[in-house]
């Protein structure tokens, strides 16, 4: 450094050493500042950087993730229920909920009430804001929802609260409404509506006891309970980024994870089938005044797959909190009455009452209730005796009215007894003395081994089921092997003093009829997840094999004939049908009440379907011994649940396009003498004519007052029961001739159609007994191309097309 | 103007005309470029989201960047600049920051802000204490810069008080205290009323580092740390002041819904960071979570977004750039230049300090932003003009002579 003005040289360098120990000084102190402030300073705050940032970064991101994550659940969409045939019986969709938030209703009104502030303030008209918004919201939610005003007005002082909410899964008319309303008066936000998602079942009451119903916690009966799991799927979840305000951050960062909705189920449920079960069990509980309601099951044969269940009484699934039958709805105030003689109030009766009624109209008698099978379980009593050996088709048996087992005198239905009869007819008349001498003959150790083999019971003595995938299934109260002594081995032949599910019944009948296969009943077919992916599929192969193929036709042949020939299933005979079955009739635990049942199967030289009808408690006004209804019919199985079973299979075979089967009887040997129509008045024609069991066709313009000139078939001439007579009146000349089809190689079906096509009509002849899907035309007595009358009969000649070497044909 | 030769410069101006120090120079504009980066990431969302920035992303970065621009330029105006006109004007610039500083106090004058009335408008809003800093820094360097050598022995005289008091007077740099404490003490109590705690912390700082390094004797600042110690202790634990910032220093989670809401936002911003950041742009605290995203709390986005990596990083730069700058002091041409570095670095590197130890719960909240980083045009500008009065006292550094080993 330069130094300005002289100075002694030892002033200088006293001087210089002065400002050498300054310089020196500032220099470490400035080296000081610099460890410190340049380095020092900034070692804790880097470490702490770390601290925050490494050591605590996961539990802090964590707490600041949540804060910024709006998380929104995405309601899978839970799984349709269909039919076999594809028809939706459960699907859901959406509905919204209502909801009203105070907090914004008084935030509304504070803008009104400051905009109609301002308008007054500036002179401008104030109609617009001048409105009591609280009001406004409980008038109109109080009229379109049909709340209590005051009520909503309570719900509306809660004024911190943004969520109440008003009503659930709103209907599309009233959502509508509502939003119309919002709309209308400016309510945006003070009420809104949620989504939610809202289960419709198409067919309301169909198979409602089968499909079940959903509640805020999911599937609570039937299907949609056993298979709440595979419907309900798994929620999604949305997570969006939110800002300090709770915004959406758009654009910014948004994790999805999927719904997974819930899978559906295919069921083995027929709609149409289920349709037909459940009318000719409403039909049947009609006719035959039945108190308790019954039951109708439907089921494949050779699969075990159930083609329809019904119950009655049933109710809408859509409302099932609604008691839907009118004289369970009329047994309401008794069963308050007897409520509040065991001393609840007025109003914990009636609730209790009313759940009672649910819980009744829920159930599935088919498979939720036991009874005692009657008479309907000797079908595997006879397969236990046929396949034992014990008996056979030919042996007689000579019934006296009663049969002695130790101190027990046990009558039979027909106190006179039946006398002699072969085992067929035994079958057919229900005999209990035959019944209980095959189960003498089968012994306790034989038949319980069956009633295993059936499903009835199980070998440790326990209650058996069919494991049917519905919810709720009962199991049967069986006497265990050790007190199966002899009178409970006699009443047991006869299908007495022990109980069983109706599932359990016709699974075990079916086994009987199908060649001896036990297949276990089944109504989901298979459950597919979104992705049409299957998930679960049925296993139609046949649990165990109870009896030979040869036992079971043989029993079908005998079954057939307790229906065809005209003993106690001949209320189930229907001409063009092979029909097998065996009834019952058996006591419920209340004495003089009963259940009526039937067994039924068809066709019954190769079953497709087996069905069980039963109706329980048909109004007994006679005495015991003589069970009428108030109408006078008389209480059995025969009388009441044949009919219902025999018009149930009819349906359910023409359904399922299965060809008439006519007996050579039924097509060629029922010819009725065709009356003469011509000259009569129309009306009375027509009325005479169906009177003598044919129909009518008019040819011709006129009334009833209109004379019939012409007619065919001949006036005189005999044509087979039923056929049609076509009358002319007016002007409609009639064909002089016709010619006549060729009706070679067609089935019985076609040829009498091909026939009636022309107005010719058909006297079949052949070889074999029935004339079946096989059967065929070889020759007819008026050649093809042949012209005939109209009216005129060609007799035609069938044979069987089929193997000769077949089952059937062994047995012929 | 004529070009001059230079063989007719006087040696001063000579140096004047030296290269400025590129060091310095760089990590001063690579922090400001940064800076700029980060408070555009971190303003954008909420500037989009409010009024006051006109619903625009950008509002505060261009307001910010234009600030630095003519920051820049003003940089290089004062690096060009002899600094020695500084000691000239350096009263001026302390009477101007005093007088400011009053008139912040006079009502309806100054700005209040958060219940602390900080801000002038003249033109532009500033604060007066940005103002008053560099007036400390400048007088402070200047009056001790002038700092006589002491006389290395007094004649004794214990038998005279009056000797032994000179004795003392001049030993213990009283001398040279006195008019400066007088105006570290007014400047104190005018920014105390304001009240602005941090920023008489930054005064104090950056005047007791120029009065450190000018030689005090080193018994004033012992007393002066035990005094604060003492005061510390006193405030906080036998008056319980202050009570709120304790409470949250201790536990950041003790009111996070109302009280302690900011800190426990920015320990979320600086702990979702992690190692490596959720990427630049990608804060989601800034999403109107944490207050002051832009301005006092910018370290946190930065934190969030960089990661530990980044932020340390930053921080790397910051020392570096306070070591350079305490580097040229030790380098300068005088003790003036030495001393205006030491108030301006020690200044910066305190704030920046107070800043991040504040954002990362360090110690308890007072209200610093971060030089380069915070929103601020005033602020920056000056910031920038207090780099250029250290770049201009780079240019004077004498270049390293042939053998020269000192």
């Amino acid at each position: 450094m330069t130094q300005k003005g002289r100075e002694t040289v030892e002033d200088k360098q006293k001087k210089r050493r002065r400002e050498n120990l300054a310089n020196r000084q500032l220099f470490h102190r400035t080296v000081f500042l610099l460890a410190v402030c340049g380095i020092a300073v900034f070692i804790p705050v880097i470490g702490q950087m770390w601290n925050l940032q490494i050591t605590r970064h996961e539990e802090l991101e964590q707490k600041a993730v949540n804060q910024q994550t709006g998380t929104m659940a995405v309601s899978a969409s839970r799984g349709t229920i269909y039919d076999s045939q594809g028809n939706v019986l459960a699907i859901s969709s959406t509905a919204y909920d209502i909801v009203l938030s105070p907090k914004a209703i008084v935030q509304k009104q504070q803008e009104l009430d400051k905009k109609k502030q301002k308008a007054i303030e500036s002179g401008k008209p104030y109609d617009a804001y001048d409105k009591n918004v609280q009001k406004l919201v409980v008038d109109g939610m109080a009229s379109i929802l049909e709340l209590d005003a005051a009520d909503l007005t309570q719900k509306c002082q809660d004024t911190e609260s943004q969520y109440k909410r008003l009503a659930q899964k709103v209907d599309k008319d009233v959502e509508d409404e509502i939003r119309a309303y919002i709309e209308e008066n400016d309510l945006t936000g003070c009420i809104y509506l949620q989504p939610n998602t809202k289960r419709y079942y198409p067919y309301s009451t169909l198979a409602s006891q089968i499909v079940g119903f959903t509640n805020d916690n999911g599937g609570a009966y039937g299907l949609e309970s056993t298979f709440d799991k595979q419907l309900k799927g798994k929620d999604g979840l949305v997570v969006t980024a939110q800002n300090g305000r709770g915004l959406d951050v758009l654009n910014f960062f948004q994790d999805y994870y999927d719904a997974e909705n819930g899978e559906d189920l295919h069921l083995t449920l027929d709609a149409g089938i289920q349709q037909m079960c459940e009318s000719a069990l409403k039909k049947g509980i009609e006719e035959n005044e039945v108190l308790n309601g019954g039951f109708a099951i439907a089921m494949n044969s050779h699969t075990g797959a159930i083609l329809g269940m019904a119950s009655y009484p049933d109710y809408d699934l859509n409302n099932y909190t609604d008691v839907l039958d009118e004289k369970l709805k009329g047994s309401l105030e008794e069963r308050m009455k007897a409520f509040q003689e065991k001393g609840d109030d007025a109003q914990t009766a009636r609730q209790k009452a009313y759940s009672e009624l649910l819980n009744i109209q829920w159930r599935n008698k088919a498979i939720n209730d036991t009874y005692e099978p009657g008479s309907t379980f000797k079908s595997l009593v006879l397969a236990a005796a046929l396949e034992e050996g014990v008996t056979t088709p030919e042996e007689h048996f000579n019934c006296t009215g009663s049969i002695q087992v130790y101190d027990y005198n046990i009558k039979c239905s027909r106190v006179t007894g039946h006398g002699d009869q072969d085992l067929a007819q035994a079958v057919g008349n229900s005999c209990n003395p035959v019944f209980i001498t095959l189960g003498q003959r089968l012994g306790p150790e034989r038949f319980y081994r069956y009633l295993e083999e059936f499903g009835i019971a199980n070998a440790d003595g326990s209650s058996a089921s069919t494991g049917i995938d519905l919810p709720g299934e009962g199991g049967s109260l069986v006497w265990n092997y050790e007190d199966f002594g002899p009178v409970n081995l006699a009443t047991a032949s006869f299908g007495q003093r022990f109980n069983i599910t109706p599932i359990q019944l016709i699974a075990a009948a079916n086994a009987v009829i199908n060649g001896g296969y036990y297949y276990q009943p089944y109504v989901v077919d298979s459950v597919e997840d979104a992705n049409g992916n299957v998930t679960y599929a049925a296993d139609p192969t046949p649990l165990r094999q109870v009896v030979s193929a040869s036992t079971s036709a043989t029993c079908r042949e005998l079954l057939e004939g307790v229906v065809g020939n005209g003993l106690t299933g001949k209320n189930a005979y229907r001409a063009g049908y092979r029909i097998g079955g065996k009834t019952g009739t058996s006591e419920t635990l209340v004495a003089g009440e009963y259940i009526v049942s039937f067994l039924g199967f068809a066709p019954a030289d190769d079953p497709e379907v087996v069905v069980l009808v039963g109706f329980d408690n048909p109004h007994n006004v006679g005495s015991r011994a003589y069970p009428v209804t108030p109408s006078g019919k008389y209480i059995s199985g025969g009388g009441m649940a044949a009919p219902v079973a025999g018009d149930l299979l009819v349906d359910i075979l023409d359904y399922l396009d299965y060809g008439k089967q006519y007996t050579s009887d039924e097509l060629a040997g029922a010819d009725t003498e065709v009356p003469k129509l011509i000259g009569l008045d129309l009306g009375y024609a027509k009325d005479f004519a169906q009177s003598k069991g044919f129909t009518c066709k008019v040819v011709g313009e006129g009334d009833d007052t209109s004379e019939v000139y012409y007619q065919t078939a001949q006036p005189g001439s005999f044509v087979p029961k039923g056929s049609e007579l076509v009358l002319y009146i007016g002007e409609a000349a009639p064909p002089e001739t016709v010619a006549v089809p060729d009706l070679t190689g067609m089935a019985p079906d076609q040829a009498l159609a091909a026939l009636h096509e022309v107005g010719l009509y058909m006297k079949a002849t052949g070889s074999s007994k029935y004339y079946t899907a096989e059967t065929r035309v070889y020759n007819q007595d008026i050649a093809a191309g042949a012209t005939a009358k109209p009216g005129d009969v060609v007799t035609v000649s069938f044979q069987d097309t089929s193997d000769r070497d077949n089952e059937l044909g062994a047995l012929g | 103007m004529a070009k001059v030769a230079k063989r007719d410069l006087t040696r001063q101006q000579q140096l004047a005309r030296g290269p400025i120090d590129l060091p310095f120079l760089g990590l001063t504009l690579l922090l400001l470029g940064i800076g700029l980066v980060m408070l555009l990431s971190a303003s954008s969302y909420a500037a989009s989201m409010e009024k006051v920035s006109n619903y625009d992303p950008t509002y505060y970065f261009k307001r910010q960047a234009g600030y630095a621009v003519l920051g820049i330029i003003v940089m290089f105006l004062v690096s060009r600049l002899d600094y020695q006109w500084l000691r000239g004007i350096s009263p001026f610039v302390l009477l101007v920051a005093v007088l400011l500083l009053v008139a912040v106090l006079i009502p309806g004058v100054g700005i209040t802000r958060n219940y602390a009335t900080r801000w002038l408008k003249i033109g532009v809003q500033f604060q007066p204490s940005e103002v008053a800093k560099l007036g400390v820094v400048l007088f402070f360097s200047a009056a001790l810069s002038k700092r006589q050598p002491k006389p290395t022995k007094f004649k004794k005289h214990y038998r005279e008080p009056v000797e032994t008091l000179r004795r003392w007077y001049y030993q213990w740099d009283v001398n040279d205290l006195a008019p400066l404490v007088l105006v570290l003490l007014i400047i104190a109590a005018l920014m105390m009323k304001e009240p602005h705690l941090s920023g008489t912390i930054l005064i104090f700082a950056a005047a007791g580092a120029i009065m450190f390094a000018a030689g005090i004797k080193l018994g004033w600042f012992a007393a002066g740390a035990g005094i604060v110690a003492f005061g510390v202790w006193f405030i906080l634990v036998v008056v319980g002041y202050n009570g709120e910032r304790i409470k949250t220093w201790q536990d950041p989670f003790w009111d996070p819904g109302n009280k302690s809401f900011q800190m426990v936002q920015s320990l979320y911003s600086v702990a979702s960071g992690g190692l490596s950041g959720l990427g630049l742009g990608q804060s989601r605290q800034k999403f109107l979570y944490l207050p002051e995203e832009q301005n006092d709390f910018i370290f946190a986005i930065v934190c969030e977004e960089l990661g530990f990596i980044g932020a340390a990083l930053i921080v790397i730069l910051f020392a570096m750039l306070v070591v350079r700058g305490y580097w040229l002091a030790l380098h300068a041409r005088d003790r003036f230049g030495a001393l205006i570095i030491v108030g301006v670095i020690t200044l910066l590197a305190v704030q920046v300090f107070l800043n991040i130890a504040v954002v990362t719960n360090l110690i308890p909240c007072t209200g610093v932003s971060l030089p380069f980083f915070s929103f601020g045009g005033t602020a920056l500008v000056i910031q920038l003009a207090e780099m250029g009065i250290i770049l201009s006292v780079s240019r004077q550094i004498p270049a390293p002579a042939e053998g020269d080993k000192e």
